[in-house]
C-alpha cells in the first residue's frame, strides 16, 4: 500500500482511532504515543489485509490489540517510536462549539475503571457494532457476546442510574 | 440511564468529532513509516542473531573439544557446555518463531492477547534458566580456551578452579534469586492473572 492510500484509510477511520486512544489513556502524552503505535501497526499490517472483513472491523482489531498491549506495557515503548512529536489526529486548539457532553465525560471516567477486555467490549457496543462484528473483533462466540451485552446493560443501568 | 441513551450520546459525540477532528497529513507523510517495520521486527531479529552467535559458540566448543579429546575432564566440560548451548539455541528458536507469529496485530483481540501473554510468560520463565546456562557456557569456554591456547590447566588445578566456580555460581545464584523475586516472579504473576482474565472473558457463555 502506498502512503496516499494509507493516509486516506486513516482519515476515514480517524474518529475510531481517536476514541480508542481516549478510552485507554487518560493523559495526553500516553494518548499521543498510543496513537503513534496504532498508526505504525496499521501501516505494517496493511499488507496482510485481505478484504475478508470490513476495513473498520480490521482496524478495530489492530487498534484494540495495540491499545491493550500498550496499556499493559507488553513492549518497550521507546524502542518502536519513529519520532512523531505531536498528535497526528487531534482536536484543533480552538474548537468553537465543541463541548464534551457530560454523559461522555462520565462514560470515559467509567471506562477508566474497567479492565482492558470489558473496555473493548463496551466500546464496540457504543459503536453499535453487530454481534457478528463484535464476535469477529474479539474472537468470542456470538452467544458469548449476547451474554456479555445483557450483563453490560445491567451494569451500565446501575452505574448511570443517577 | 439506559444503554441506548449512551449509544445516542456516543453517536452525537462521533458526529461532532467528524466535524472538528484534524488529521495532520503533513506530519504523517513526513514520518518514515518504513523505518518502523525494522523496529517492530527487532525482538525477532535479536533472537535470530542470538541463534547465529550460539551456533558459532557450539562450533568453537566442539573444535576445542576435539583438540582436547584426550583429557577426560575437558571432554566432559566441553560436552556439558555444548549441550547447554544447544538448549539455549532451542530457546532462541522457539522465541523467534513466537515473535514472528505476533509480528502483525490482526488477530482477534482474545487470541492475540492470549498469545502475547503466553509469550511474555515463556520469555520470563526461560530468562531464569538462561542466566544459569550463560554462566555454565562462560565457564566452559574460559577453561577450554585457556587450556587450548595458553596451556593453563584450569580444571586440573582444582585449588583455583573450585573457588572460582563457586564464586561465580554463588554470585550468580544470589543475583538470580533477587532478580527473580523482584522482577520475574512478580511479572509472571501479573501476566498469569491477565491471562486468566482473558480466558475467563472468552469462556463465559
Amino acid at each position: 500500500m502506498n502512503k496516499d492510500n494509507f493516509i486516506s484509510v486513516v482519515k476515514d477511520n480517524q474518529n475510531l482511532i481517536f476514541k480508542i486512544c481516549n478510552s485507554y489513556c487518560s493523559n495526553y502524552e500516553d494518548r499521543k504515543d498510543l496513537q503513534q503505535d496504532i498508526l505504525i501497526q496499521l501501516w505494517n499490517s496493511f499488507s496482510k489485509f485481505d478484504g475478508r472483513v470490513k476495513i473498520s472491523t480490521w482496524i478495530y482489531r489492530i487498534a484494540l490489540n495495540t491499545a491493550i498491549s500498550f496499556y499493559r506495557k507488553d513492549r518497550k515503548r521507546n524502542e518502536k517510536t519513529v519520532g512523531i512529536d505531536a498528535s497526528v489526529i487531534s482536536l484543533p486548539d480552538s474548537r468553537p462549539g465543541f463541548e464534551l457532553d457530560e454523559r461522555i465525560s462520565l462514560l470515559y471516567k467509567y471506562l477508566e475503571r474497567l479492565n482492558e477486555m470489558d473496555k473493548a467490549l463496551i466500546l464496540l457496543v457504543l459503536e453499535d457494532k453487530s454481534y457478528r462484528d463484535m464476535a469477529e473483533i474479539l474472537g468470542i462466540s456470538e452467544t458469548n457476546v449476547a451474554t456479555k451485552i445483557s450483563r453490560i446493560k445491567k451494569r451500565i443501568k446501575e452505574e448511570f442510574k443517577h | 440511564m439506559e444503554i441506548n441513551e449512551l449509544k445516542d450520546a456516543w453517536a452525537q459525540y462521533d458526529k461532532k468529532l467528524s466535524k472538528v477532528l484534524k488529521l495532520n497529513e503533513e506530519l504523517l507523510r513526513s514520518v518514515n513509516l518504513e523505518k518502523s517495520t525494522f523496529a517492530l521486527k527487532k525482538p525477532m531479529i535479536l533472537e535470530l542473531l542470538n541463534l547465529v552467535i550460539q551456533f558459532c559458540i557450539i562450533n568453537i566448543i566442539i573444535a576445542l573439544l576435539i583438540q582436547l579429546s584426550g583429557e577426560t575432564q575437558y571432554f566432559i566440560t566441553g560436552l556439558i557446555g555444548s549441550l547447554m548451548c544447544a538448549v539455549s539455541f532451542v530457546f532462541s528458536a522457539v522465541k523467534a518463531s513466537h515473535f514472528y507469529d505476533l509480528l502483525y496485530y490482526d488477530l482477534s483481540v482474545m487470541h492475540f492477547q492470549k498469545k502475547m501473554t503466553n509469550l511474555r510468560i515463556l520469555i520470563l520463565r526461560l530468562r531464569k534458566i538462561e542466566y544459569l546456562i550463560a554462566v555454565i557456557i562462560g565457564i566452559t569456554l574460559l577453561s577450554l580456551i585457556v587450556k587450548a591456547k595458553a596451556g593453563i590447566d584450569l580444571l586440573g588445578d582444582l585449588t583455583v578452579f573450585i573457588p572460582a566456580v563457586f564464586g561465580v555460581v554463588g554470585l550468580g545464584l544470589i543475583f538470580g534469586v533477587i532478580l527473580n523475586l523482584k522482577v520475574y516472579d512478580k511479572s509472571i504473576k501479573d501476566a498469569e492473572s491477565f491471562l486468566n482474565m482473558v480466558e475467563k472473558f472468552g469462556n463465559e457463555e
